[in-house]
């Protein structure tokens, strides 16, 4: 699942993924992500940090409250070397992984790939 | 000359290991090197040389100012000048003045060609002293996502600071779920200096109390930080920290 408020990112992802044999949902909003997770369970879910209503610490923070999705890895997307988005992605947040903006495609969809088949465990 | 903090962000990494072995294998390659324990509440250093330390020669006393420079430094292994931690629970107890380190390393710093200073994990007074007391950084993680998290915090200080970071280390790696070294290069934007194994051998050699580098030196370990040893060599070289 792909979690951003922009719609060319949304699409650029959904097409990156697919490509790469990867089943995309999309959501534009915390809110919107939150919804669809009652009915779906993706094994990844990638979420903009920088978004309108509900940020993505916000939103990362409610899924790994959450009995149901708190075991779904959680990658945060920030804008390259701003440690301190990271270190609150990974602390605050509890998120498992984060990717910097802007992507660089290859590295990104390998990245994926592992993480698809290595999910990080905390503690 | 150059002053170089081994940093984790957290405990347990092995980060002690790397700097008692460091400073063996750039002693080893012919440079005069001093290594300062400053994990001020967890010092180790002296076990891992076998050096049993005795009251007033410690980095506590030196911190405490009851010590002058010249009482606190021990000639150990492979002419290594190591400045101990007070293993004494009541150390603790003993005002220390941290900005005292800095003097210390400078000291050091100008009759030595390499100074390691061991930090302490976390990020409290004790990590900020040391790194003020530093020039550049070395960060040591393991490969797991909780080691990165610290990994970064150091490396926000360091750069809030304006200390240098050479590059990381990465111990205890050949594990199953190990984050691979691109993966932990991306993670961290910093590079993977050397990578080093999780193998008995090093445990066994704490215990022996003799560097690893100067008991198996053929070992994949040993290997693994004399590369490292050149590396920063080369670093400090780039980055003008040596002439």
């Amino acid at each position: 699942m792909v979690v951003d408020d922009e719609e060319d990112i949304l699409s650029l992802m959904r097409e990156i993924l697919t490509r790469e044999g990867h089943r995309v949902i999309t959501a534009s909003g915390g809110r919107e992500a939150l919804e669809k997770l009652k009915d779906v369970k993706p094994d990844l879910i990638l979420l903009d940090i920088m978004m309108p209503e509900m940020s993505g610490y916000q939103v990362c923070k409610m899924i790994k409250q959450n009995e149901d999705t708190k075991d779904i890895t959680v990658a945060m997307l920030t804008v390259k070397s701003e440690e301190e988005d990271k270190i609150r992605a990974l602390d605050a947040s509890s998120a498992d992984w984060y990717f910097t903006k802007p992507i660089d495609v290859t590295k990104f969809v390998r990245s994926v790939r592992w993480l698809l088949e290595n999910p990080p465990r905390r503690g | 000359m150059p002053r170089i903090a081994i940093a984790s962000g957290k405990g347990g990494v092995g980060k002690s290991m790397v700097s008692a072995n460091l400073a063996a294998a750039l002693a080893d390659y012919g440079y005069s090197v001093a290594l300062v324990d400053a994990d001020i509440e967890g010092a180790t250093q002296s076990l891992l040389f076998g050096v049993e330390v005795t009251e007033g020669t410690t980095l506590h006393d030196y911190l405490a100012g009851k010590a002058s420079e010249d009482e606190v430094v021990h000639k150990v292994a492979n002419g290594i000048s190591a400045v101990f931690g007070s293993m004494q629970l009541e150390a603790l107890m003993e005002p220390l003045e941290l900005e005292r380190l800095t003097r210390l390393t400078s000291w050091l710093g100008e009759r030595h060609e390499y100074v390691l200073i061991d930090s302490p994990p976390g990020f409290e007074r004790d990590i900020l002293a040391t790194i003020s007391a530093s020039d550049a950084l070395l960060i040591v993680l393991t490969p797991d996502i909780l080691s990165v998290t610290g990994a970064l915090k150091t490396k926000k200080v360091a750069r809030d600071e304006g200390r240098a970071v050479l590059g990381l280390v990465v111990n205890r790696s050949g594990h199953d779920h190990d984050i691979p070294r691109n993966e932990l290069e991306a993670l961290m934007d910093e590079r993977v200096l050397v990578t080093i194994p999780d193998v008995p051998d090093v445990r066994d050699s704490v215990m022996a109390g003799v560097p690893i580098v100067l008991s198996l030196p053929k070992h994949e370990v040993s290997k693994a930080i004399k590369k490292l040893a050149k590396k920063v060599i080369s670093q400090c070289k780039s980055l003008a920290l040596v002439a």
